[in-house]
């Protein structure tokens, strides 16, 4: 079996940056969740074996991953990052970044992309 | 094509940002090295959160805290309940920090001998036994062989990784052991 990868969109690195500069704390929590998913994925291989407070489950096999976990010093806003677990391709795709307003909006376009994969288009 | 990487860590290095943000993404990543060990050993097991808390006596929030927490909030009592509600044992162990990685691997190198000093005394008692131990010897020189010529072929001047304070390992499992076999014996086919 070929080893867990992980890559990200162009959308995700501008959320990345945005999220750097005016919610810091959130992406560093949920920067940190995701490791622990992609870790155990890694070892794993098969991502409905992963549960976490932290990890909810999205249409189409997609992943939210929130800024939950441990004790945290400072009231953090609700955050998700959208990821899918490819398991033909062995990839963790990194999608967007977003908060609880824009939830439905987001699913959406995680929905399209898993739509684009599925059909062969890999970029 | 997208650019594919093996870590988080990996990934952050090569995303647009300041060195201190990657840093504060780093340390919370490796201050939480345990937590996150323990929560690889619940799902491997096939537990949820409430299973193993049901299972060690507990409420399900003590586990989400302890596998979100930093490395100094883990007692060793957490440890020792998740080994047992697991199936496991907890080994602790201490190390020189000025202990090299080439000491490191002596070290193992003469307990894999000690090791099979002790299987060969013990083969001596049954001639069945004695046959098994021979052919696991066969085995082991493979897979060291193995292990070492992928080792070798790894070479192409990677960085260093930071060496951290806590090691964390993964407890020796069967599987990984087997994996070792199918693949030397795929290599010597």
């Amino acid at each position: 079996m070929a080893e867990w990868q992980i890559t990200k969109t162009d959308k995700f690195i501008r959320d990345f940056e945005y999220y750097q500069k005016k919610h810091p704390n959130e992406l560093v929590a949920v920067m940190g969740n995701v490791d622990t998913y992609f870790r155990t994925l890694k070892k794993l291989s098969n991502p409905l074996q992963i549960q976490a407070g932290f990890i909810h489950r999205e249409p189409a096999g997609i992943k939210a991953i929130d800024q939950k976990g441990g004790k945290q010093k400072i009231k953090l806003q609700q955050t998700r990052l959208y990821v899918y677990p490819d398991i033909d391709r062995s990839t963790l795709f990194l999608f967007t970044i977003g908060n609880k307003t824009n939830q439905s909006e987001d699913i959406r376009y995680c929905q399209e992309m898993v739509k684009k994969l599925k059909g062969g288009g890999g970029s | 094509m997208m650019e594919t990487y093996k870590s988080v860590l990996e990934l952050i290095k090569n995303l647009p940002g300041e060195d201190s943000f990657k840093e504060l993404v780093e340390n919370e990543i490796q201050g939480k090295r345990l937590a996150k060990l323990l929560f690889y050993l619940r799902c491997k097991g096939n537990f949820s959160q409430k299973e193993l808390a049901h299972k060690i006596g507990c409420s399900q929030s003590r586990i989400s805290k302890i596998e979100g927490a930093p490395n100094e909030e883990i007692t060793v009592k957490d440890l020792e309940d998740y080994a047992k509600a697991l199936g496991l044992q907890v080994e602790l162990g201490f190390s020189n920090s000025s202990t090299r990685l080439v000491d490191r691997i002596k070290y193992h190198a003469f307990r894999i001998k000690e090791c099979l000093e002790r299987l060969s005394v013990i083969s001596k008692r049954d001639e069945k036994i004695e046959e098994g131990v021979k052919k696991f010897y066969k085995e082991v020189f493979v897979n060291m062989n193995t292990i070492i010529t992928r080792s070798f072929s790894k070479f192409h001047g990677q960085e260093p990784q930071k060496r951290s304070l806590v090691n964390v390992s993964a407890p020796v499992e069967k599987i990984d052991y087997e994996r070792v076999v199918e693949t030397s014996s795929s290599v010597t086919k």
